[in-house]
């Protein structure tokens, strides 16, 4: 199921036009760059505000920090998916690639859990660990996708 | 939130991938022998993320695996100027995975040399 979509992702028409226009695959492999900083760099602004000042700060800086690290998130999805079509049926069984989605999809449990338990900032104290998964989770999520290509 | 099932989907598809197949990357060439291949391309593939050509060597058929497209054109070459049947020579490091794959450092064509790193 899972290799059949890898193969039908290669070779879709994203899939072509990704290993065949120049400018396509240049502009995701750039831009993909660009959301990774936006939505590694957020994160760690407020979660380092939160693990370093136990949550005051951050609280303020939260709504910006979290409208950057989504407009991130939201750049990588399509540039992610046309770099993973250019060889996807070989990248979707490369050990950091998959590494690299249970990262990611840790860094999203961990924000959904986090976003139900705290809505005031009275106990942000206990937001730590949250804090602490969240910086580990997309720091290494970060650099697994850079690894990918050394793999 | 709507970023839980979705999250937990990933897990599910990580898991459900199961063991991973090798693939080889950028680090698996052995840099300190350098192999040179002269002979006519026998087929190229221009496109992303490397341009690879195929050419005969030693009673096989070797992959050399070239620059990007886009990074290729930057340095004056086009598919025209390799395509199959053109005489080339390939000089770069072969895999340590795969025994007929090599990562071309530069590729000679019509007496010009051209850089690929």
């Amino acid at each position: 199921m899972y290799a059949e979509l890898l193969a039908a992702l290669e070779s879709s028409a994203l899939g072509h036009a990704a290993r065949h226009s120049a400018w396509l695959f240049t502009l995701a492999n750039l831009l993909h760059v660009l959301g990774a900083a936006l939505l590694v760099g957020a994160v760690a602004v407020f979660d380092v505000g939160v693990l370093a000042r136990r949550g005051r700060e951050a609280w303020a800086i939260a709504p910006t920090a979290l409208r950057i690290a989504a407009g991130g998130l939201l750049l990588q999805i399509p540039t992610g998916l046309v770099l993973l079509a250019v060889e996807a049926r070989a990248l979707g069984q490369n050990p950091v690639f998959l590494a690299k989605m249970g990262l990611i999809a840790l860094g999203l449990v961990n924000v959904a859990l986090f976003h139900r338990r705290f809505r005031t900032m009275d106990d942000l104290a206990a937001a730590r660990p949250y804090a602490a998964v969240s910086l580990g989770a997309w720091t290494l999520a970060l650099l697994a996708g850079r690894l990918i290509a050394y793999v | 939130m709507t970023a839980r099932p979705l999250a937990l989907s990933l897990l599910a598809l990580c898991l459900a991938a199961g063991a991973a197949a090798a693939h080889h990357g950028w680090g698996a060439y052995d840099a300190a022998r350098t192999l040179r291949i002269e002979a006519p391309v026998e087929a190229l593939q221009w496109q992303n993320p490397h341009v690879h050509v195929m050419v005969p060597h030693e009673g096989r058929t070797w992959e050399a695996v070239l620059a990007p497209p886009f990074r290729m054109t930057a340095r004056g070459l086009d598919p025209e100027m390799i395509k199959a049947g053109t005489r080339v020579t390939v000089e770069g490091y072969p895999s340590t995975k795969v025994p007929t794959e090599l990562r071309a450092e530069r590729i000679t064509v019509g007496g010009r040399t051209f850089e690929l790193r």
